[in-house]
């Protein structure tokens, strides 16, 4: 209707305008001056009137001095830098529109068979409205940009901005532009930054994403300009926990074997101990799982739990959990998104087997400051976005801490009084756009466990972490970011019994990377990723210093290890055709063990033990002891079989320089790593990977197989000391793993009810064998890995009843884990002992719980200050025992057994949380 | 109201995740492997030495095995054959006494009763290291101020071709009933009583007793920081521990090993010692030297050990280390009682429960200790032994 009421009125002051020129003169002086201020100085000096709308007139104050000067050239500095355009009625009237010029003749053919003397002074047509809308109902918000000027050749124009969820004003990426008809597209990049070229005139964009509505625009370009919009997300999606955000990704991407969890909203899920937990919430997802509920380690696809790589914003993190792995370290408010490679890791990672777990913080809110908060029963959590400078910089702070310390003092109870657990994180980070092309972010982590299980002894450990980046954008096919960051894990053990073997023990490992990644689109059909990364490793193994006088305790310094890891890689992600793609990787990967250090060597052909050693080699600082490295290949393919069903396949290899060495069943934070040296190998694995991926409507269907190989995984022999031990390859060996399996997902991530479900079969095996007795395990067979969990099925579900309330279960069944059980006790020495069966040769119970949560929203008034809601949920509502661990150990002499769980009843929380 | 709640919750949770995480359970049987268990510690000492066989019993009962019936030898790489005959039921004692020697290969070979034969790795004994010092010395534990006896060895020869060593002890301690009376008067009415009444009444008086250890203690001096001045301590004893409440006395053997023998026990040991709450070391059977000739799969547990020993004896009194200082309470409790009903009196002083302590003051009952404290000899006790010097 409007559209059509200013084409009528076009037409109007077309007719009424015809071949009417103005030349009056006026003087006029005018210092500092708001534009409106000057029109009305012009309208008193002269019988003319403006007619326009005040809000189209920008606030800049303007000078000037003319005598007797055109009108004309009066107006045209006035409206210099502005998109306004003016017209001059032979009636003393003066239109000002915006963007659009006023034209006083019509244009070539408008009006057919009249005798129209047209004039040709302009060689463009004017740009009606109404015709590129004339088959379109629906009303689309019409769009200006630029100034129209009628002396420019130029038909097409540069058109850039970004593009920002309007509630969170953080960057829509990925976000597809489409100009209809006209076969023009692009892509806001990861700062949902785009920029498109458009003819002249009337263009009908399509913003299409998962995240939004589908909407169209209309965008009329007169000039090159800027545009900024800020779009609702769309809500539906966001309500529930959103596992890809992009609607095709199931089937269109490349690579096989992704999951991507998008943070915005997790709230729906039941609840541990008030904690939203990301890698949680991972776990319920085929091929991710964890050996236990106190495991802190997560096992992807049959890997051993050191085999995957924590980032948080690029950097590492050695611990990603509290507590012995009931809690995850990240702070769930301030995540952006999780992204975990569990098939073909990007050749951009190296360093890990199994898997890489990318966690991206959010983006900051640059607009307003806004934050979140929840009180729940063990910690409490708070989030705040700071924005610094307005729509360029910001600052995001997430903090997240225990109380059950000070409670725990608090307590009469003398034996809690002495115990302790206690924990906390911090995150930091500042954005910067510093402008169009290029951007900064820092991100600061910090975290600290403490407890102490036995009254005697005190155990600690901390993460930290620093990163820096440095994004750049060359040109519209080429941008790069620069990457420095430093992670450091360490931990220390203080027992103090009073006794004469009192000691502190530490460790520490911490690693500096220096990374360029590049990204060059050569073309639509080829995309190029390449970049070179060096990480310098240096850790310190510990020492044990005695505690007070009486400790005959000697005190024991391993020395320090040191080690580069540097690499080159390249992939091509190469579009064969509509329905082929390519993604072709390499990552060459290097390394080097570096002095100061010493080296033994062992006979050859021998077990290595104190009594093989033949010599001590000593190594200078920075010398090089030995260097491993090799390719890695890292390929897939994708191939559409019809518009919703796509197959993929691909394969990769991966090294890993660094070890953990645990003689635990599961990962503890008090395991230590290792670096590879002369006498420890690198380990190394092969994937190969299938899948077929279909998308139904709201469903999205997906199963994958893979088949796995790994050699040189360290494992320890029966008894081993690993915990400050020099002789550390004396105790341990290296065998060869395999694992395989079949993961489905059924996933419906729209409408009131909506989840997932999720089944995997697989297997993980080992097999430890040698010439050498000690080094032999299970007669040199394959055995299933302590976390071999063939069957592992989740369902995830949430149900919104009303705008207010939602409701939400959880239920997961898997496989007991291997054990190893005795079949049989003796005596030896006045002991009772126990004898044990082969290595994981039994299985501890299976595994069931189900929880459930309630999600009770605040009211939704719109005036309101802050948005709250309060979760209620129940972990393990069927109360069932599951048997984290069994174990088996002589007191007195006397063989005695214990089975240990971590949540045996059901657990109730509430937590409170609330935005603003 | 509210943060009582919340107290209360994390009281749960921690207490949960602290305390009752890890439960006993019996142990039920999933499977059961007959296996054959081998201790056999041959030492330099000439002497008769013992082999002791036995089999894996049932998780649910203790039901000691015994290897009966099986031949028993070793043989050394100079042909001489050291036959073993069962002694006792599993136990297998060599017909002729010997010592191991240095520089010779010992095999043992065992062929049980159902024809199945086991053989040993080719085994030498490792170099004799002499235990230099061996003291007791009273020590403060720093933060309860706990006091305790310690036994320490030190002055270990840095030169000495053995870096091994596994420790037993064995203490020996006097008891003197505290509540003892001499039945025998020197003067009193009536006539004196028979010389044997004398001379059993000062049996009651004092006694003695031997405990082995059972615990493994192993050290490799190469992890000491200086040989003469660390010290490795063997035995503790909590100074109100009644076993050192009159005169103590700790026979200590020192094993020299080879480091195979040193990992074998390092592994048991690492069995018998406690776990931690939330996680568990990697269980497993674990091989000694001794395989099975039929089938190199089959489990065979224990170690064909060859030592060579050498002993130190050392004495303390209480009173040396604590002079003028309150004795360790005595094994049980002496605090003389009465008992009200006659008959029950004199049904526990027939039954030897209890004995008369004192005389009763007129009109009063007669008090009694329990009898432990009257005789020691109703204590776990061994006559005086011969080594023991007062």
């Amino acid at each position: 209707m409007k559209n059509l009421l200013l084409l009528l009125l076009f037409l109007n002051i077309t007719y009424n305008s015809f071949a009417q020129k103005n030349n009056k003169k006026i003087s006029i002086q005018f210092e500092n001056s708001s534009k409106i201020d000057v029109i009305t100085q012009i309208e008193n000096i002269t019988d003319y009137h403006f007619y326009f709308i005040e809000s189209w007139i920008d606030d800049d104050l303007i000078s000037g001095n003319y005598n007797n000067a055109p009108l004309r050239t009066v107006l045209n500095d006035i409206f210099t830098n502005t998109v306004i355009n003016y017209y001059i009625t032979s009636g003393r009237t003066i239109f000002l529109t915006k963007n659009s010029l006023i034209y006083d003749e019509l244009p070539l053919n408008f009006i057919k068979n009249t005798n129209v003397k047209i004039d040709t002074n302009h060689n463009l047509e004017p740009i009606f409205l109404k015709e590129s809308n004339k088959n379109q109902n629906e009303y689309h918000e019409i769009i200006k940009i630029g100034k129209e000027n009628p002396n420019l050749s130029q038909t097409s124009f540069t058109l850039s901005g970004y593009i920002r969820n309007k509630t969170t004003k953080e960057p829509l990426t990925d976000l597809v532009l489409i100009v209809k008809d006209k076969g023009i597209n692009t892509i806001t990049n990861q700062d949902g930054y785009y920029s498109i070229k458009l003819p002249l005139g009337s263009n009908l964009i399509e913003f299409k994403s998962l995240v939004i509505k589908d909407l169209v625009k209309k965008i009329i370009v007169y000039n090159n300009g800027n545009a900024n919009f800020d779009l609702d997300v769309n809500t539906e999606v966001l309500d529930e926990v959103v596992i890809s955000s992009q609607k095709n990704r199931n089937v269109a991407e490349v690579i096989a074997g992704i999951t991507k969890i998008e943070l915005k909203e997790i709230k729906n899920i039941p609840l541990v101990l008030g904690e939203r937990d990301l890698l949680k919430i991972a776990a319920t997802l085929p091929g991710i799982s964890t050996a236990g509920e106190g495991a802190s380690g997560y096992n992807v696809r049959g890997g051993k739990a050191d085999q995957n790589l924590f980032l948080i914003d690029e950097g590492i993190i050695y611990n990603p959990t509290h507590f012995f792995g009931i809690f995850s370290a990240l702070n769930p408010y301030t995540v952006g998104s999780l992204e975990i490679y569990k098939g073909n890791i990007p050749v951009e990672f190296g360093g890990r087997l199994s898997s890489v777990f990318d966690i991206k913080t959010k983006k900051s809110n640059t607009e307003n400051l806004s934050g979140e908060a929840a009180i729940g029963p063990v910690t409490s959590n708070l989030m705040l976005e700071i924005p610094i400078v307005k729509e360029k910089s910001s600052l995001l702070v997430g903090a997240r801490g225990t109380y059950s310390d000070w409670v725990l003092r608090s307590l009469d109870n003398e034996s809690l009084k002495n115990s302790q657990a206690s924990f906390y994180d911090f995150i930091i980070k500042y954005e910067h756009k510093i402008n169009k092309n290029n951007s900064l972010q820092a991100t600061g982590y910090y975290s600290k466990d403490k407890f102490s299980i036995t009254s005697d002894s005190l155990y600690s450990y901390s993460n930290q972490l620093a990163t820096l980046k440095w994004s750049h954008t060359f040109n519209k096919k080429s941008r790069g970011s620069l990457i420095l960051n430093t992670s450091q894990y360490q931990f220390n053990i203080g027992f103090d019994a009073s006794s004469n073997k009192d000691f502190d023990l530490n460790y520490k490992i911490n690693e500096t990377l220096l990374k360029l990644k590049m990204q060059y689109i050569i073309n639509k059909k080829h995309k190029l990723n390449y970049g070179v990364s060096n990480k310098l490793y240096s850790l310190n193994p510990g020492s044990k210093e005695p505690l007070g006088n009486n400790s005959i305790i000697n005190p024991i310094r391993i020395p320090k290890e040191q080690a580069l890891e540097s690499a080159v890689f390249l992939s091509d992600n190469y579009k064969v055709n509509k329905k082929l793609s390519l993604s072709l990787g390499i990552r060459y990967s290097f390394y080097a063990s570096l002095g100061k250090a010493s080296q033994r060597i062992y006979e050859e052909g021998r077990p290595r033990n104190e009594g093989t050693l033949i010599e001590t080699k000593d190594y200078k600082k920075n010398e090089v002891i030995k260097t491993y490295g090799g390719p890695e290949i890292r390929t897939s393919a994708r191939y559409f079989l019809t518009q919703g069903l796509s197959i993929k396949a691909g394969y990769s290899s991966t090294y890993q320089f660094i070890h953990t060495l645990s003689n635990n069943t599961t990962q503890s934070p008090l395991d230590t790593w290792k670096l590879s040296d002369a006498n420890i190998k690198p380990q190394q694995a092969n994937q190969f990977n299938f899948g077929v991926y279909k998308n139904l409507d709201a469903y999205e269907l997906s199963i994958e197989t893979y088949y796995k190989t790994a050699k040189n995984i360290l494992d320890y022999k029966i008894g081993a000391d690993l915990l400050l031990n020099e002789l550390i390859e004396t105790e341990v060996f290296q065998g060869v793993g395999k694992s395989y399996g079949v993961e489905l997902l059924v996933k419906k991530s729209k409408g009131d009810f909506n989840g997932w479900l999720a089944y995997s079969y697989s297997r993980s095996l080992i097999k430890l064998d040698s010439e050498f007795s000690e080094e032999r395990v299970n007669n040199g067979e394959y055995f299933p890995s302590n976390y071999d969990k063939p069957h592992d099925f989740s369902l995830v579900a949430n149900y919104k009843m009303t705008k207010r309330f939602s409701f939400s279960f959880n239920f997961a069944y898997q496989t007991g884990r291997p054990v190893t059980y005795p079949v049989g006790t003796y005596s030896y020495l006045g002991n009772e002992l126990a004898l044990y069966s082969n290595r994981n040769e039994f299985r501890i119970p299976d595994y069931y719980r189900l929880d459930v949560g309630l999600n009770i929203e605040g009211n939704h008034k719109i005036k309101k200050l802050a948005h709250s809601f309060w979760n209620i949920s129940i972990y393990n509502v069927l109360g069932r025992n599951n048997p984290y661990s069994v174990f088996f150990v002589t007191e007195n002499g006397q063989l005695t057994a214990y089975t240990s769980s971590i949540f045996s009843i059901p657990i109730p929380t509430i937590t409170y949380n609330i935005k603003f | 109201m509210k943060h009582t709640k919340i107290y209360y919750i994390v009281w749960m949770l921690i207490s949960f995740l602290v305390l009752s995480c890890t439960e006993p359970f019996n142990i039920k049987s999933i499977d059961f492997e007959d296996t054959l268990i081998i201790e056999a510690i041959i030492t330099d000492e000439v002497k008769y030495q013992e082999i002791k066989l036995s089999r894996t019993f049932s998780l649910e009962e203790f039901i000691p095995a015994e290897e009966s019936n099986a031949k028993v030898t070793i043989t050394d790489n100079s042909q001489n054959v050291y036959e073993f005959e069962e002694t006792s039921k599993g136990k297998y004692t060599s017909t002729i006494p010997f010592g191991a020697v240095a520089n010779k290969d010992y095999i043992l070979s065992i062929i049980t009763k159902n024809g199945k034969s086991y053989k040993s790795n080719p085994t030498q004994l490792p170099g004799m290291v002499p235990i230099n010092n061996l003291y007791a010395t009273r020590t403060v534990n720093e933060d309860t101020g706990n006091e305790n006896m310690s036994i320490f060895i030190n002055e270990f020869d840095p030169i000495a071709n053995s870096k091994y060593f596994r420790y037993e002890y064995e203490e020996t301690y006097k008891i003197v009933a505290p509540a003892w009376i001499y039945e025998c008067p020197l003067s009193g009415p009536g006539p004196p009583p028979p010389p044997e009444v004398c001379a059993e009444s000062l049996e009651k008086k004092t006694c003695y007793n031997t405990i082995a250890s059972d615990s493994i203690i192993l050290v490799n001096t190469n992890t000491f920081k200086d040989n003469i001045t660390s010290s490795l301590e063997i035995r503790k004893i909590p100074r109100n521990n009644p076993i050192i409440r009159k005169r103590y006395s700790i026979l200590v053997k020192q094993y020299a090993q080879s480091l195979e023998a040193f990992t074998f026990y390092k592994i048991l040991n690492k069995f018998l010692s406690s776990e931690n709450l939330l996680s568990q070391n990697q269980p497993g059977f674990f091989s000694g030297n001794i395989y099975s000739v039929d089938n190199k799969n089959e489990k065979v547990v224990g170690y064909f050990d060859v030592s060579s020993v050498s002993f130190k004896r050392i004495f303390f009194n209480f009173s040396d280390f604590f002079p003028n200082e309150p004795l360790p309470p005595y094994f049980i409790d002496c605090a003389p009682f009465t008992i009200p009903d006659i008959n029950e009196y004199y049904r526990r002083i027939e039954a030897r429960e209890v004995a008369k302590f004192g005389e009763p003051l007129p009109g009063e009952l007669q008090e009694v200790v329990n009898i432990a404290c009257a005789d020691c000899r109703t204590l776990e006790t061994i006559a005086k032994p011969e080594f023991w010097i007062d």
